[in-house]
């Protein structure tokens, strides 16, 4: 019995050994980026009572980010910084935090114990290589060179996040959970950044390679549902669906969607219009039920051909999802308690999160956001998190398959420890 | 209906259906999470499930395995199961030695010598920590590239034990295999693996303390065997019946047996007998007792038994040592003869020392006699050289008597001739005598005499002819070797217990040696041939002797240059109020 009981207590007290990690938010509308930086971060170093081990900075576009990251790196010297910018505003246990169009989300984790790398890198012509090369500098940033990370945090420019998904996973494999949301800006013009460290960068993948002391969890789902209209892709190139089952893709959409698109053979902007009709895919299965990463059509071709804000491949089957605006509104509280749940932790260990929440989703439920932020701080039981609006998301799901997708909803829990 | 309120009725239904397709999609979307909980519980359970199987497995192989190499390979398979890596092994170090690995699922990697590097430090710090390129880490591109050769990622895991670190390694082909989710399920698995390495621990110091003790008891038994067939005395062990169970060589060659083999199982009883109907079967000291050899000759022996032990507690059968009494009767029998002859011979020397001495000393004292005649006449006649040689020759005829009374009184006394007539004796009438007697002897070196006596001794039973002799001898030996000095003769009692004699003078001493000495026969202080004073060297020997046939002691104190005194005690059963007197 002495094997036994030192086996078992070993066995009990082996998940145990980590210290306490703490997660703080603070958020600004100040017009100045300085002060607007300054004051969030007094506030957020104030309720850490320290530096921060890792600083994730979400303003959005309409600000000088480059002031902004230049003012916090003077503010935060030699802490890890990873940003992007955020569609409109940010969302915190304080609820929506932007004033026409003004915004700024700092989160700070502190974790003496954790290691977190941040590194970028310019996408340039060869994103995949962009995303090898920025994930093995963040982690040669911390000296852990060739230990996986916990979770990968990504924020990228919107358009190849595939490419930088797969570099990433060239250096990791495929089982490192990725997270995160492509930069945004606030009318879909193109003003979208990226931070590292203090600068601000354009066109460029920023990573963080996380090593916290506690476990970290992470889910990543969307707001909608099957419907029973599918169809197979017959013609794609890159973001660029031609066909379905033969036909014109744009055809096929509007007779799946009853029409939403109305007369067709023009070049338009339907962002606003499917936004509650996604295409699907099937992106695996867990308990019998299929869970599916989405595609959100930007633009119809006179050509008949659908845009879209991730990739499509010959022989995938799509499938119409439908959404509702409640159901945008209240899942993402239920993403949060999924994560909650992979990790099987309970409100009282929770130290934070981090969530991803798309943009289009977010402009869709406009004036109910603050419901959505409510909905996450009631299953965080008022912990810290910091939601940022992207054009593009990226997670894991339940299988651990890490994705990029549209519409998405991202989140990453920490464990206090 | 009208077309308005058809229209509102359409409007009203599609209103209804909208709801109910929300409600349905809710309702889905309910469903869905309900299902993924419930997969994800059964996928917590299933897991909690072969957790348990396999932590109870884990301490099956640690309770049951008694060897190290079992326990190891019986652990390493159940974290396999857990774990799900492709091959693992072990690494401890001990010191400063480089680190060895001591448990493989693979032979190639039980050839891994691990470098310590900085990596390893980290680990045996207590991270478990995962790599998912191991030519990442410099201690795994110091590990033999066929050793590490189709494995790409590597789990470490810190394992502690009270005397050396060591470390679990696992490895997979897959790039980044090891999640965080294994580096968590490893952390609460690190305890089986610890509980394994320290059974491995504590197994291995068994086996050197059993071995140890072991090479010792063999030593012992080698030692113990070799002491019985060396041994000079027949060793012999029987069982309760008293059949021969063991003989060693001694024994066998005792009884002329043709080898030892011949003498097991047959009854001891055969060959030997007890003196006074002694029996075997009893746990004894030394008996004697006779031996019959095979051939019919017996042979006088002494048997020791004793029970013997055996490793049950248990009684039943005795050791037997039987020692062959012959040499010793050859021994005894001739001493015996010599002792014999020795003490014939002492007496013919004493008998013909005391005959010699008579001889010589009645022509002496003739010759002493006429020469004192012839010494007178010389003087009256006024002869003077005449008369100074013949005073020489009349000295020399008593110093002749004298020593030849010595050896005559020594010879006596080895002989056991001399007899002692014990009667009372005044000590005070005995000492002023010997005074008198010696008070020539003293004005030749100029020395004075004192005597002190005290008053109202006990009357001494002793033999007043012997006790004068030894006074002026002791007196005559102080006058000889003192000069211009002091001479003193004190006697006193010691309460009724003893009267004590002592003979003091302030002459020149003897050294530690020479007063250890100066009993021995024929010793003087000074030894040389030319010494100034004459005598046999006998007579302290003699007064000794006398004065312990007496019942007397006699010692001396001195220190040379300052004088010596003598001091002889008569003791308690030497008063005349004592029944008797040696």
């Amino acid at each position: 019995m002495q094997g036994f009981a030192c086996a078992l207590l070993g066995f009990l007290v082996g998940a145990n050994l980590e210290l306490l990690m703490k997660l703080a938010t603070a958020t600004s509308t100040l017009l100045d980026p300085q002060t607007a930086a300054r004051d969030a971060y007094s506030a957020l170093e104030a309720q850490l009572g320290a530096a921060p081990s890792l600083l994730v900075v979400y303003p959005t576009a309409s600000y000088d980010v480059a002031e902004v990251a230049a003012t916090l790196g003077r503010l935060a010297p030699g802490v890890p910084m990873h940003g992007a910018t955020s569609c409109l505003g940010v969302m915190s246990g304080a609820g929506f935090t932007g004033e026409g169009g003004v915004g700024l989300g700092l989160l700070g984790i502190l974790d003496p114990e954790g290691a977190y790398g941040v590194a970028a890198r310019p996408l340039g012509d060869d994103p995949r290589a962009a995303g090898r090369s920025a994930i093995a500098a963040a982690i040669a940033a911390v000296e852990r060179e060739g230990e996986p990370p916990a979770l990968v945090w990504l924020a990228a420019d919107p358009g190849s996040e595939e490419a930088v998904i797969a570099g990433i996973q060239e250096v990791l494999g495929p089982n490192v959970p990725i997270a995160g949301g492509s930069a945004a800006d606030n009318d879909v013009g193109g003003a979208w950044s990226q931070i590292c460290g203090g600068e601000a960068l354009r066109g460029s993948v920023v990573v963080t390679a996380m090593y916290p002391s506690t476990g970290a969890h992470f889910a990543f789902h969307s707001g909608y549902s099957a419907s029973e209209s599918s169809g197979v892709v017959t013609r794609a190139e890159g973001r660029v669906l031609y066909e379905i089952d033969g036909r014109p893709a744009a055809e096929v959409y509007n007779e799946w969607t009853g029409g939403i698109l109305g007369a067709l053979g023009v070049d338009a902007n339907v962002l606003g219009k499917t936004t509650l009709h996604p295409l699907g895919r099937v992106a695996g299965e867990y308990g019998g039920v299929p869970y599916h990463r989405l595609s959100h059509p930007d633009s119809v071709r006179r050509d008949g051909a659908l845009t879209l804000f991730t990739e499509v491949f010959v022989g995938e089957r799509l499938i119409q999802m439908v959404g509702t605006r409640e159901s945008l509104i209240s899942r993402a509280g239920r993403v949060v308690r999924a994560a909650m749940s992979a990790g099987n932790l309970s409100q009282e260990e929770l130290a934070g999160a981090l969530v991803i929440y798309c943009a289009g989703c977010m402009l869709t439920i406009q004036g109910s956001i603050d419901e959505v932020a409510r909905g996450i701080s009631s299953e965080l039981a008022g912990a810290p998190f910091l939601g940022t609006f992207t054009f593009g998301e990226q997670g894991c799901f339940a299988n651990n398959a890490s994705y990029h997708g549209n519409l998405m909803i991202s989140v990453a829990v920490f464990e206090r420890g | 209906m009208s077309e308005a309120e058809g229209q509102r009725a359409i409007e009203a239904l599609e209103r209804r259906l909208a709801e109910a397709s929300q409600a349905r999609l809710a309702a889905e979307e309910k469903v869905h999470e309900l299902s993924v909980d419930l997969e994800r519980t059964l996928a917590q359970s299933r897991r909690a499930a072969i957790y348990t199987e396999q932590l109870l497995a884990g301490v099956e192989v640690i309770n049951n395995a008694r060897l190290i190499e079992p326990l190891f390979a019986g652990m390493l398979e159940v974290l396999r199961v857990v774990l799900e890596f492709d091959e693992a092994f072990i690494v401890v170090w001990t010191a400063d030695e480089a680190g060895a690995v001591v448990a493989a699922t693979c032979p190639r990697l039980a050839t891994i010598t691990w470098p310590r590097g900085k990596f390893t430090e980290r680990v045996l710090a207590g991270s478990t920590l995962a790599i998912f390129d191991l030519t990442s880490k410099p201690e795994w591109l110091a590990v033999a590239a066929a050793s590490r050769e189709g494995f790409t990622s590597a789990l470490h895991v810190p394992l502690r034990t009270s005397r050396s670190a060591a470390m679990l390694v696992c490895v997979h082909p897959e790039r980044g295999f090891f999640t965080a989710e294994r580096v968590a399920i490893a952390r609460r698995f690190a305890g089986l693996a610890n509980q394994a390495l320290h059974n491995a621990e504590h197994s291995m110091e068994l086996e050197a303390r059993v071995a140890e003790r072991t090479a010792a008891l063999r030593e012992e038994r080698d030692f113990a065997r070799l002491l019985t067939m060396r041994m000079a005395q027949g060793l012999v062990i029987t069982d309760e019946a008293g059949q021969i169970e063991m003989v060693n060589p001694a024994f066998a060659a005792l009884v002329r047996a043709a080898d030892e083999d011949s003498l097991i199982g047959r009854d001891l009883g055969v060959f030997v007998a007890l003196a006074r109907g002694g029996s075997l079967s009893a746990t004894s000291g030394a008996r004697e007792g006779m031996l019959r050899q095979s051939d019919g000759d017996e042979v006088l022996i002494q048997v020791a038994s004793a029970p013997r032990p055996r490793e049950d507690g248990g009684g039943g059968g005795l050791i037997h040592v039987i020692t062959d009494l012959r040499a010793r009767q050859r021994v005894e029998v001739a001493l015996a003869a010599a002792k014999e002859a020795a003490e014939q011979n002492s007496r013919a020397k004493s008998m013909f020392l005391a005959n010699m001495s008579h001889e010589l000393r009645t022509p002496l004292n003739a010759i002493i006699g006429y020469c004192e005649l012839l010494h007178e006449e010389a003087i009256d006649r006024g002869d003077v050289e005449l008369g100074e040689t013949l005073g020489r020759i009349d000295m020399a005829s008593k110093v002749l008597l004298e020593t030849i009374g010595n050896i005559l009184d020594l010879s006596k006394i080895e002989a056991g001739q001399l007899d002692l007539v014990r009667a009372q004796v005044d000590p005070r009438a005995l000492c002023e005598a010997a005074i008198t007697a010696i008070s020539p002897l003293a004005a030749q070196n100029h020395n004075t005499l004192r005597l002190e006596v005290a008053d109202g001794l006990p009357p001494l039973l002793a033999d007043a002819i012997r006790l004068r002799q030894i006074l002026i001898n002791l007196l005559g030996n102080s006058c000889k070797f003192t000069e211009g000095g002091e001479i003193s003769l004190k006697v006193w009692a010691e309460g009724a217990e003893a009267i004590v004699f002592e003979v003091g003078d302030t002459g020149i001493g003897m050294t530690e040696e020479q007063a250890a000495a100066a009993f021995l026969p024929f010793t003087q202080a000074d030894p040389t041939p030319t010494r100034r004073h004459g005598g046999t060297g006998l007579g302290l020997t003699i007064a000794r002797e006398l004065a312990g046939m007496m019942g007397a002691t006699l010692t001396v104190q001195s220190a040379l240059g300052v004088g010596s005194a003598f001091t002889l005690r008569f003791g308690q059963g030497c008063l005349a109020s004592a029944s008797s007197c040696r």
